[in-house]
C-alpha cells in the first residue's frame, strides 16, 4: 500500500498526532517487492537517531532485514545524515533490483522524526546526554525504542523514562547486549542458583579514560550543528576533541556528556552484576570513591554486604569475577566462562532451577518483542537501575566522598549537596 | 615556618590555647606541679606544632589542599574561611585563565573540589563563605568568559540564598551563555528567592528561547506560584514557549496545573493539543504515585473519551498514543472496572491500541484484566492472540490452560507456537498432556517446540505426567516420554532408565539407552554393564554400548567406572565381552588400556579386531606404544595396520603433554615400520608438528627422497610456522621456498615468510 505523504496543512498542524490511512494495517512506503517476503503488515518501520560510531553495525543489520524498513535517519552532522540516507537508499535499491530507491528521509531534528506517524520504532544511538530527550519524545509519540547504554545522563531521566514506558506500553530495549550473550547468562544462572554459595565479592574491569581537559576554541565545521550537539548540556567553546566519537575517549572522557568509564563499561558490567544478584529492581546502598578511607578501589556495596570493586585484578584476565563461599565464576565477552569448580561452567540446569531470560541476539530480541509485546531482555527499568549505579559512582568520585543511597525511595541520603546531582538543569531551550 | 616555633612561644601560646594550669598549689605539691607543668608544656608544644603546621598553611598550595579536604584544616570562623577562600580564589584565577587552554583544567577542578568539600554535610559555614566569595568575584571585568561560566557552574552546585542576587543580576548579562548558566544555577538553588528571580525574569523576557529556559526552570522547581504566568504562556505566539509551559505545568501538577493545561483545549486546534494531552497523562501518573486513583482515573477517562471521539470525528487523525496511555492508566487505576471494557478495546481497529491493552494488563497486579483477556482469547486476531499468549505465559495463570490448549489447533503457526510456549511456561500436567501428542506426532517447528518445552517444563505433576507416559501406552509415545525424562534429569531418572533398558520392546530399550546420555553422570556403570551383557546382540546391545560410552565418559571416578565394566566383562559371553570392550576407550584409564591391549593381541580374531579398533580410538598417548607395535608386525592384517597407524599418528600429533622426544621417537618408528608410502607420508606430516633436532634431521634426509620430498618440505614449512624465533622460521621457510618443490609448498612457504601462516592445526 503506497502512502500519501503529502500531508495537508491540517495534518501538519497536528504534528505529533498519528495519521493513518487504514488503521488495521501497518503503513508501507514501498512496494513489498523491494523488501522481499515480509508482508507490509509484518514489517516494522524504523527511524534511526545518531548516525555515528555506535550506529554502524545496527544500521547495517537493520538494512539487511526483510522484516524491517528504515524510513528516516537523523543526525546533527549534515554529512553523517546525508551519508546514512544514501546508504539506506543504496541498500534498498540493491535489494529491489530496480537500481533506485528514494524513500529514506534525513532530519536534523529528532522531534520531526518522532512525530512521523508512519514510523513504528526508533533506535537512539546518540551520546548519553541525548538519550533521554530523544527516547521520551519517541515514547510519548507511541513508538517503541532501542536506546544505547547507559540509558541516561541523570537518575531523574531514568525514572521518567521507565515510568513513561509503563504509561505508554512501550517496548523499550537498552543496548546492554551482554545480556544476550550465552556466557554472561550462564554466569548469572550459576550465581542465581547458588552454585558457588553466597557471593560476597565481585570484581569488574572497566579501565580508565584520559582525564578531561579544557580545550582551545576551534571553528565549527560547516554542516555541524554544534549547538544542537550540545543540546541540554552546558555551553563550552567548540573543539573537535570534545565531540569526537572514539571508543578510547572523545566525548566519553567528559563528565558533561556521560559518567566516563562508569557509563562506558560500567553500564555493561554493573548490569550483569545486577542480573546475577537478582537486583534488577533495586540496587546498591553505598558508593565509595577510590582512595577514600583506605579503599584502594572504587567500591559499591549492596545491603547484604556484597561488594563490587572496580578494576581490582581479575583471575584469568576476565571482565567480571564473582567470588562466593563455595566457588568462583569468571566471565568475559567472546563466550569466555571459567568456574571454580571447573565443571560448573558446563553443568546443565534442572527444570526446577532458575532459568534466566534467553536472548540470542539483542536487536532481534527487541524486534520480536515489538511483535509479541513481551518485555525485552533489558527494558527501561533495568536500564535505569544500572545507569543509576553508573551515575552514583560518578557522583561519589566527583564529590570525593561516599554516598548513601536508598534504592527503594531512590534518594541520596544525608547529603543535600549530592542530592542536587539527581538531575542536571538543561540549557535553554532544551526541555526534558 | 613549619616546625620552627620556639618553646617560649609555645609556652606563651599554651594558656592562649585554652590550657588551664593551676599555679596556685601548696608547697608540697610544687614538685608534682612542676612535673605536670613540664608534661603539659611538652604536650602543648607538640599540639601547637601540629596545629601550627597546618593552620597557618605555609603555601597557597597547602591552603588549597586543606580547602579541598585533602589535608586536615584547622577550625576557622566565617571571616577566616572567607579570607582563606578569597586567597585560594585569587591564586587560582590567573591559572584558570591561562593562555594555554589545557593548563586551565587542573585549577578549575581545584575550584570544583573546593566547592564539593565545602558543601559536604555539616560544613555550612564553609559553603556559605565560598559561595559568597564566588558571587562577589564573578562580575569582575578581568575574568575570561569561560572562567565566569565555570564560577557560576560552581554556584549551581553549592549556592543558596546568598547567591541569588548575584545570579539574578547575571541573568541580564550581555553574554547569552552566562545568562543561561545563571538561570540554571537558580533552577537548582534551594532558596525560595530563586523562584522569585526566575519569575521576575520571565515577566520581562522577550526572546522565545530565553522564555523556554525560564519556564523550564520554574517547572522543574515545581513552583506553584508560577502557574498563572505559565498559563499565560500557553497562549504565546511561539509554539515552543507554549509547549514548554505545558511541560512546566505538568511538572508542577496538582489541580492548578491540570486546570491550566485543560485550558489548552479551549483554544483553537493546534499541535499543543497533543502536548497538553501528554502533560495531563504526566499529571495523572503523578496522582497514581500519590495513590489518588480516583483523581487519576478522572483524567484518564476524560482523555480516552476525548481522544476516541476526536479520532471518530477526524478519520485522518488518530491520537492512538493518547488513547493507549489512557487505557493503560485506567487499567492501572481500576482494573475491575476497566476489565469490563477490555472486550471493546480488544476489538478496536487499531492494533496499537490492542497492543497497549495487553501491555497494561501485563503490568497490572490484578487478575481481573488477565481473566477478561483470557476469555476473549479464541476470538481475537492472530497478532493479538500471540501477544495475549505471551502475557499468559509470563503470568503463569493456571486458569488459562484450557483456552490456551484450544489454540494448539490454530490455523496460524505463530499462534500454535505461542500456545506451546505458553503451556510450557505455565507448567501443568494437563498442559504436558496436551503437548505430548504434538511432541510425538507433530512435525516441524511445532514438534520441536513441544519437545523443547516438555524438556524444561516446570510445575506440579509435570514430571509425574511425563513419567506416566513413559511407563505405559503406545510405544511411540513412550519413546518420546523416555527421551524427555533424560532431558529433564529429575532425581531417580537413572534408575527408571535402567529399568526401561531391559524392556522387551526394543524401541523402548533403545530409547532408554539413548536417554542415558543426558544423565550419564548419574548412571551406575556396573548396572549398565550388566544390562549390556544381557542385551540381545545387534541393535539392542549396540544401543547399550552407546550408553555405556556416555557413562564412562561422564563418570567422575573413571577408574571405578572402568573397573566395573572390566569386572563384568570377565563373566560375560564373548559377544557381550567384545561389545563392552569397544566402550573402554571412553574410560581411558590405565586398567582399561591394559585390557584393550591384551585384546588387541589376542589370538581370537573377533576380540583382536575389537581391541585394535578400540585402541586406535584411544584418548591418551599411553596407547601409542602398542599401536606402533601393531604397525611393526608384518602379520597385522591390512585393515588393522591402517587403523593402528592412524591411531598412533593421531595420538602422537595431539598429545601435547607427552614428552617431545617420545613423540618424535614413536613417529619415526611409525615411519620406519610403515609398509606403504601412504602411511609414511602421514607420518611425515605428523613430524611437522614435532619440532626437534631429530625431526629436522630426518626431514632433511627425506627432502632428498623423490617419493617423499613434497611431504617433507610441507612438514618443514609447518615446523617453521610453529617456530617462535621468527628469524629462524623465515630462514627455514626461505630455504624450502628456494628448493621450488611444488606450487603448494611454495605457497605455504610464502605464507610463513609473510607471517600469515603459523603452523597447521
Amino acid at each position: 500500500m503506497m502512502k500519501n505523504r503529502n500531508l495537508s496543512r491540517r495534518n501538519f498542524l497536528l504534528h505529533g498526532a498519528a495519521v493513518v490511512g487504514a488503521a488495521a494495517t501497518w503503513p508501507a512506503i514501498v512496494p513489498s517487492t523491494v523488501l522481499g517476503a515480509a508482508a507490509p503488515s509484518n514489517r516494522i518501520t524504523l527511524g534511526m537517531i545518531g548516525m555515528g560510531l555506535q550506529m554502524g553495525g545496527h544500521f547495517r543489520g537493520m538494512l539487511n532485514r526483510r522484516d524491517v524498513q528504515v524510513l528516516a535517519v537523523c543526525d546533527v552532522d549534515r554529512t553523517k545524515r546525508e551519508n546514512a540516507k544514501s546508504q539506506a537508499e543504496r541498500a534498498y535499491a540493491g535489494q529491489s533490483g530496480s537500481g533506485t530507491y528514494k524513500g529514506c528521509d534525513a532530519y536534523l531534528e529528532y522531534e520531526e522524526l518522532c512525530a512521523r506517524p508512519d514510523i513504528d520504532a526508533v533506535m537512539v544511538m546518540t551520546p548519553d546526554h541525548w538519550h533521554a530527550m530523544c527516547s521520551l519524545a519517541a515514547i510519548k509519540a507511541g513508538k517503541d525504542v532501542f536506546c544505547q547504554k547507559p540509558m541516561t545522563l541523570t537518575i531523574r531521566e531514568g525514572r521518567l523514562m521507565s515510568d513513561a514506558c509503563k504509561q505508554y506500553g512501550t517496548v523499550f530495549q537498552v543496548g546492554s547486549q551482554q545480556r544476550s550473550e550465552r556466557a554472561f547468562r550462564k554466569a548469572c544462572e550459576i550465581v542465581r542458583n547458588g552454585w558457588i554459595g553466597k557471593v560476597h565479592t565481585i570484581y569488574a574491569s572497566l579501565g580508565e579514560f584520559a582525564p578531561p581537559t579544557t580545550l582551545p576554541e576551534e571553528p565549527i565545521p560547516d554542516g555541524f550543528d554544534y549547538d544542537r550537539w550540545l543540546g541540554p548540556t552546558p555551553w563550552f567553546p567548540y573543539n573537535s576533541e570534545r565531540v569526537k566519537a572514539d571508543f578510547g575517549g572523545g566525548w566519553r572522557r567528559f563528565w558533561e556528556y556521560g559518567s566516563r568509564k562508569n557509563g562506558d563499561w560500567g553500564a555493561h558490567h554493573f548490569d550483569i552484576i545486577q542480573w546475577a544478584l537478582g537486583m534488577d529492581d533495586s540496587g546498591p546502598v553505598k558508593f565509595v570513591p577510590k582512595g577514600w578511607g583506605g579503599h584502594r578501589y572504587q567500591t559499591h556495596y549492596y545491603a547484604d554486604g556484597t561488594k563490587v570493586l572496580r578494576d581490582h585484578p581479575i583471575r584469568g584476565g576476565h571482565m567480571i569475577q564473582f567470588i562466593g563461599t563455595q566457588g568462583e565464576v569468571m566471565v568475559s565477552r567472546g563466550d569466555r566462562l571459567d568456574t571454580i569448580p571447573a565443571e560448573l561452567a558446563k553443568a546443565p540446569l534442572l527444570p526446577s532451577e532458575i532459568h534466566l531470560y534467553e536472548s540470542r541476539d539483542h536487536d532481534v530480541n527487541w524486534l520480536d518483542c515489538i511483535r509479541t509485546r513481551k518485555p525485552p531482555i533489558c527494558p527501561a527499568e533495568i536500564g535505569h537501575r544500572t545507569a543509576t549505579i553508573c551515575h552514583l559512582s560518578g557522583i561519589a568520585e566527583r564529590l570525593g566522598r561516599p554516598l548513601k543511597w536508598d534504592p527503594i525511595e531512590e534518594k541520596i541520603l544525608d547529603d543535600p549537596a549530592a542530592e542536587r546531582w539527581y538531575d542536571r538543569p538543561r540549557r535553554a531551550p532544551y526541555v526534558l | 615556618m613549619t616546625g620552627r616555633v620556639g618553646l617560649r612561644t609555645c609556652c606563651e601560646m599554651g594558656p592562649t590555647l585554652g590550657t588551664q594550669v593551676n599555679l596556685h598549689m601548696i608547697e608540697e605539691e610544687k614538685e608534682m606541679t612542676r612535673t605536670l607543668l613540664r608534661i603539659s608544656v611538652v604536650a602543648m608544644t607538640m599540639l601547637a606544632l601540629s596545629l601550627t603546621a597546618t593552620s597557618v598553611a605555609q603555601t597557597t598550595d597547602e591552603l588549597i589542599n586543606q580547602l579541598c579536604g585533602r589535608t586536615p584544616a584547622p577550625a576557622r570562623n566565617a571571616a577566616q574561611w572567607a579570607e582563606a577562600y578569597e586567597k585560594a580564589f585569587e591564586h587560582l584565577l590567573p591559572l584558570m585563565s591561562a593562555q594555554n587552554a589545557g593548563s586551565r583544567y587542573a585549577p578549575q577542578i581545584l575550584l570544583q573540589d573546593m566547592g564539593s568539600h565545602a558543601a559536604r554535610p555539616g560544613a555550612e559555614i564553609e559553603r556559605e563563605a565560598l559561595a559568597k566569595v564566588l558571587a562577589k568575584n564573578v562580575d569582575r571585568a578581568d575574568l575570561d568568559r569561560t572562567v565566569r561560566h565555570w564560577i557560576v557552574l560552581q554556584l549551581e552546585r553549592i549556592g543558596k540564598g546568598e547567591s541569588v542576587p548575584c545570579l539574578a543580576k547575571l541573568m541580564t548579562d550581555p553574554d547569552e551563555h552566562l545568562r543561561d548558566f545563571a538561570r540554571r544555577a537558580l533552577e537548582k538553588n534551594p532558596d525560595a528567592s530563586a523562584t522569585d528571580a526566575l519569575l521576575k525574569a520571565l515577566v520581562q523576557a522577550k526572546d522565545a528561547k530565553w522564555k523556554v529556559g525560564l519556564i523550564n526552570a520554574l517547572g522543574t522547581r515545581g513552583a506553584r506560584i508560577a502557574v498563572q504566568p505559565l498559563q499565560d504562556a500557553l497562549g504565546d505566539a511561539d509554539p515552543s514557549v507554549a509547549a514548554a509551559a505545558v511541560t512546566a505545568l505538568a511538572n508542577i501538577g496538582g489541580q492548578d496545573g491540570a486546570r491550566a493545561i485543560l485550558s489548552v483545549f479551549e483554544m483553537p486546534l493546534s499541535p499543543l493539543y497533543m502536548k497538553a494531552a501528554q502533560g495531563l497523562i504526566d499529571i495523572a501518573q503523578e496522582r497514581v504515585r500519590r495513590n489518588d486513583l480516583a483523581g487519576a482515573m478522572e483524567i484518564y477517562g476524560w482523555l480516552y473519551e476525548g481522544a476516541t471521539s476526536f479520532a471518530r470525528n477526524n478519520p485522518d487523525i488518530n491520537p492512538f498514543n493518547i488513547r493507549a496511555a489512557a487505557i493503560v492508566g485506567m487499567i492501572a487505576c481500576n482494573p475491575l472496572q476497566a476489565s469490563e471494557q477490555i472486550h471493546t478495546w480488544m476489538h478496536d481497529e487499531d492494533p496499537k491500541v490492542r497492543a497497549a491493552v495487553v501491555a497494561a494488563v501485563r503490568a497490572s497486579p490484578s487478575k481481573a484484566p488477565t481473566r477478561a483477556l483470557t476469555a476473549l482469547l479464541t476470538e481475537l486476531d492472530p497478532q493479538s492472540q500471540v501477544q495475549v499468549l505471551g502475557l499468559l505465559a509470563d503470568r503463569g495463570d493456571l486458569s488459562s490452560v484450557d483456552p490456551v490448549k484450544r489454540l494448539l489447533d490454530s490455523h496460524q503457526e505463530i499462534v500454535r507456537l505461542a500456545a506451546i510456549e505458553t503451556l510450557t511456561k505455565i507448567g501443568t500436567d494437563d498442559g504436558a498432556e496436551a503437548l505430548l501428542p504434538i511432541a510425538v506426532a507433530g512435525s516441524g517447528p511445532a514438534q520441536r517446540a513441544a519437545r523443547e518445552g516438555l524438556a524444561t517444563m516446570a510445575g506440579p505433576r509435570v514430571e509425574e505426567a511425563i513419567a506416566a507416559y513413559a511407563a505405559a501406552g503406545r510405544p511411540e509415545t513412550r519413546v518420546v516420554a523416555i527421551g524427555l525424562l533424560g532431558k529433564r534429569r529429575a532425581a531417580g531418572t537413572a534408575e527408571i532408565l535402567l529399568s526401561y533398558a531391559s524392556d522387551a520392546d526394543e524401541q523402548i530399550a533403545r530409547a532408554a539407552f539413548a536417554a542415558m546420555a543426558d544423565v550419564a553422570d548419574t548412571i551406575d556403570a556396573a548396572t549398565l554393564a550388566d544390562l549390556v551383557a544381557k542385551a540381545k546382540a545387534g541393535g539392542p546391545r549396540d544401543n547399550g554400548v552407546t550408553a555405556l560410552r556416555a557413562v564412562l565418559s561422564a563418570a567422575k571416578d573413571k577408574d571405578a567406572a572402568g573397573q566395573a565394566v572390566i569386572d563384568r566383562m570377565k563373566t560375560a559371553d564373548a559377544g557381550a565381552r567384545i561389545a563392552m570392550l569397544t566402550a573402554l576407550d571412553a574410560s581411558g584409564t590405565i586398567a582399561a588400556l591394559a585390557v584393550v591391549c591384551d585384546a588387541a593381541q589376542s589370538p581370537d580374531e573377533a576380540l583382536s579386531d575389537a581391541g585394535i579398533r578400540t585402541l586406535s580410538n584411544w584418548p591418551s598417548f599411553e596407547a601409542v606404544e602398542t599401536l606402533v607395535a601393531l604397525v611393526s608386525r608384518p602379520q597385522t592384517p591390512l585393515t588393522h595396520y591402517v587403523l593402528a597407524t592412524r591411531g598412533a599418528l593421531r595420538l602422537i600429533g595431539a598429545s601435547e603433554s607427552a614428552p617431545m622426544d617420545q613423540r618424535v621417537a614413536m613417529c619415526l618408528a611409525t615411519f620406519d615400520k610403515a609398509r606403504r608410502d601412504d602411511e609414511k607420508r602421514q607420518a611425515i606430516a605428523t613430524l611437522g608438528a614435532l619440532p626437534s633436532p631429530k625431526t629436522i634431521e630426518r626431514l632433511q634426509e627425506l627432502l632428498k627422497n623423490e617419493a617423499f620430498k613434497t611431504e617433507a618440505a610441507l612438514a618443514m614449512v609447518d615446523l617453521a610456522g610453529r617456530m617462535t624465533d621468527r628469524q629462524a622460521a623465515r630462514e627455514l621457510a626461505q630455504k624450502i621456498r628456494d628448493m621450488n618443490i611444488s606450487e603448494e609448498v611454495n605457497r605455504r612457504a610464502e605464507a610463513v615468510l609473510s607471517g600469515r601462516f603459523r603452523g597447521r592445526r
